[in-house]
This record gives structure tokens, sequence and C-alpha cells, in this order.
């Protein structure tokens, strides 16, 4: 009994390690890879030539994207497609810390909220694949990036997909 | 030790240790459920202090273009219409000279506009070219056609966002107004009022009062705007509205928002009778 007490309580001792070593964020990402890496492997992943993007004017970020409070941002990048009346998106900030990146995707996320109110009119006049760039845009965090786009389901499968091989370990 | 607590112990530990091992097994499987909201529904800060009532509107600034006598058809033929769907209209309805052809009408080529901070990188169809040379911003082609008058009518789409965000949407008209006057400083700039959606219109997120009510809200930010930069206003909205505010059905084309070729001449009446002066 004291042997399978003991062997019990050196099982539950090894318990704490392994859960240590599930943490998730930062330790199952690179956090080296350029942004610009990223959003051309994104921007591939979906079909496209990275040359049908464009990077917005330099105030886009500021004016759009309220970062009042928000520290960290060590740097970012966002693609907006090059067509009038394609919303397809890609934005992509690389955080320093992991509390940065709860942060910044709540940022981000109220950036897609503000922009899926500003485009509601036009949902009745676009085609359906618009529509849904729109309606179903998301933000996801990867270690110390944080994403969001505006794309179809599928594109966001395929560039999310291109984000984890990106930062594969 | 007692035999019976040694099994109490036991259990208890054994119990905690099959906790444990589950509960790693299920974060490992499913990739810790620790990590950051992906979707999260906390929409976080707004980003500017709601300014949705009209504000400073205690008398009319001198930019509003008040009323003249007809300036006529050669006045309306100098004039340029930027705008979204509203504006690109003019041109389906043919009401300008040239009709469906008219080169008056710079619109990009799916007919509609969003103001925001890349008003100045856009591409509009550029109408004194053809083919890939004719898509131009804003700015290329007032460069390019130095306009004697350029109407400017945005910021109904996308109303719902702007009247929660008047400093980004100021700060977007601003740079349209400033990019225009840095390469064609004789136009004469005219910002012309949102025009009212009708009852029937179910295009946003609210009914039609309140849609009207957040237009009414934006051109009162729009007056203002104008005598800031020294351009004009044209408050042509106000020959739209019925008696309630909203845009009369008569004027409506259907869906709410766009409108009949008669609301279009009415508009240009309004244009020729509110001209820029020493026009």
């Amino acid at each position: 009994m004291k042997k399978i007490l003991c062997l019990l309580l050196l099982c539950l001792l090894f318990v704490p390690f392994s859960l240590i070593s599930c943490t998730p964020g930062s330790q199952d990402y690179r956090d080296d890879v350029p942004v610009s890496d990223l959003s051309s492997a994104m921007i591939r992943a979906i079909g496209e030539e990275t040359s049908s993007f464009r990077h917005p004017d330099s105030d886009y970020f500021d004016i759009n994207i309220n970062t009042e409070g928000i520290g960290g941002i060590e740097t970012y990048e966002i693609c907006l497609h090059t067509s009038s009346g394609n919303f397809s998106e890609i934005g992509i900030c690389k955080v320093s810390s992991d509390k940065d990146a709860d942060e910044v995707n709540k940022m981000l996320q109220a950036y897609v909220e503000s922009q899926q109110k500003k485009l509601e009119s036009f949902l009745a006049n676009y085609e359906p694949e618009e529509v849904e760039k729109i309606q179903n845009a998301t933000v996801q965090t990867f270690g110390h990036y944080v994403i969001y786009v505006f794309l179809t389901k599928d594109g966001q499968r395929a560039a999310f997909d291109a984000v984890k091989a990106q930062l594969a370990k | 030790m007692d035999k019976k607590l040694q099994i109490i112990l036991c259990s208890v530990l054994g119990l905690l240790l099959l906790t444990a091992l589950v509960l790693t097994i299920v974060l490992t499987a499913y990739g810790c459920s620790f990590r950051r909201g992906e979707n999260g529904p906390d929409p976080g800060p707004s980003g500017e202090t709601k300014q949705s009532e009209t504000e400073g509107q205690t008398q009319q600034p001198s930019s509003v273009l008040q009323e003249t006598p007809d300036a006529g058809l050669s006045y309306q033929d100098e004039i340029i219409f930027v705008g979204d769907s509203t504006t690109a209209h003019l041109r389906s309805r043919e009401v300008l000279t040239g009709g469906k052809d008219t080169k008056q009408v710079w619109c990009p080529d799916n007919n509609t506009l969003l103001l925001d901070s890349e008003i100045t990188s856009v591409k509009i169809v550029y109408p004194e070219l053809s083919g890939e040379d004719a898509y131009k911003t804003i700015p290329e082609a007032a460069s390019l056609k130095q306009p004697k008058y350029m109407i400017i009518t945005l910021g109904l789409n996308g109303i719902m966002s702007h009247v929660d965000n008047r400093k980004n949407f100021e700060y977007s008209y601003s740079k349209l107004i400033d990019a225009i006057k840095s390469v064609s400083s004789e136009t004469k700039i005219i910002i012309q009022s949102i025009f009212p959606v009708s009852a029937a219109c179910d295009a946003f997120s609210a009914d039609a009062a309140q849609v009207n009510q957040n237009i009414d809200t934006v051109n009162g930010w729009l007056r203002e705007l104008s005598a800031q930069k020294g351009v004009y206003y044209l408050d042509s909205q106000s020959v739209l509205k019925d008696g309630s505010g909203m845009l009369k059905t008569e004027y409506d084309n259907g869906d709410g928002i766009h409108l009949t070729k008669s609301a279009y001449e009415l508009l240009l009446s309004y244009i020729r009778t509110h001209a820029v002066p020493n026009s």
C-alpha cells in the first residue's frame, strides 16, 4: 500500500510538468517570420498573386484601428485587394508577448466588427462571395502573430493553413 | 498508517491523478483551450466617443450655397460629380449632357464608393480615357481634368459606422479635399449633402427613421467641415424629403436608397439655382 501511495504521489508530481509543456501560444509557433512573408504565403494560398494586393496608405492602421492603450505591436502589415468591389483583406500584427496578443486580438476584433458595420449597406448589391467575406471575417492568434482576414471560408482555411505551415517549429 | 486511511488516501490520489491525466489529454488534443479567443465576441472600444448629436449648428456657415438665379446648362456642364451609386445613377438616368456617355461622372467601375482613409487611393473610371488607362485615383483624375467645379457626395455607404466615428469621417473627407486642392487648386469643391432614404429602406441595421437621423447628423458635420476647409456645402437633400424627413416615395427607385430620374432632375435644378457665387 505504501508503495502504491508513493507511486501515485510520484505520478501526480509529474502531471504539472506535462501541463506546462502543453501551455499554448508562443511556444507552439515561431516568432521570427517576417509579416511580409506570412502575408505573401496567405495570398498565394488563396490562389492570388501578391500583385493583386496593395498596402493601404500609412494612416490606415491608425485611422481605422483603435490602437489606444495597445502596446507591444512590433510590426504589422495590411493587404487590400486592388479591385474595387473585392473585399479580400489580410492584416497581420506581430506582438511582443502573449499578453499583447490577447489585447491585439480584441483590438482587431473591434476593427472587424466596425468594418462589417460600415460595409453592411453593400451586402445587398454584391456578389455572394463578397458578402461571405464580410460576414465571416475573423481574427485568429498564432503565437505572437494576430491575424484578421476578410476572405471566404475556403480562403480562410487555406490562408490559415499557410500561416501554420510558415510558423511551424 | 491505518489501513483504512491508506485506502482513502490512495483513492483520493488516484482520482486526482486521473483528473490530471484527462485534463492533459484534452488540452493536448484540442490545442490548449487557454489560447486567445478566436472570433471573440467582446468588441472592445469602438475607437471614438460617440458624437451622434449634431454639434455647433447655431447658424448657417457662409459656405452653404444660397439660392441664386438659374445658372443654366453651361454651369451644370462644367461640374464633375464624384461619389457613390447615388452619383453613378446620374449617368444611368441620362440626366446630364452626354446621357449614358456623360463625362461628368467619376465613380469606380462597380459604381459605388465608400468614404474611408483609402478614398484618395481608390480607382475611379476617368471617362476622358479608355481601357486600363482610365483607372485613376480621384486626385489623379482631378490633376488631369482640372475641373472648374466638383460636387462630392459621400457618406451614405457606411453611415451606421460613420455616425460613431466623426473624427475618422472628417479625417477621410478632409484627406480627399486636400488631395484635390493640391493638384487642382482652382477647382471649386462643393460638398453635397447625403441624400435621405425612404421608409422602405432596409439596407441598414437600423430602421429608416434612424438612418435618416444619422444622415442628418453627418450632414451637420459636413456643413461645418465645408466652412473649415474653405469649400462649399450644397444642401440639396432638403428638396427630396417629405414632412417626416424621409425620402419622398415618388423619388424612391424601389430600394429605398436610389433615386428616380425625376429626383435627379430636381437635384440638378437645385444645383443650378444654388450656384457657386460669381460662376
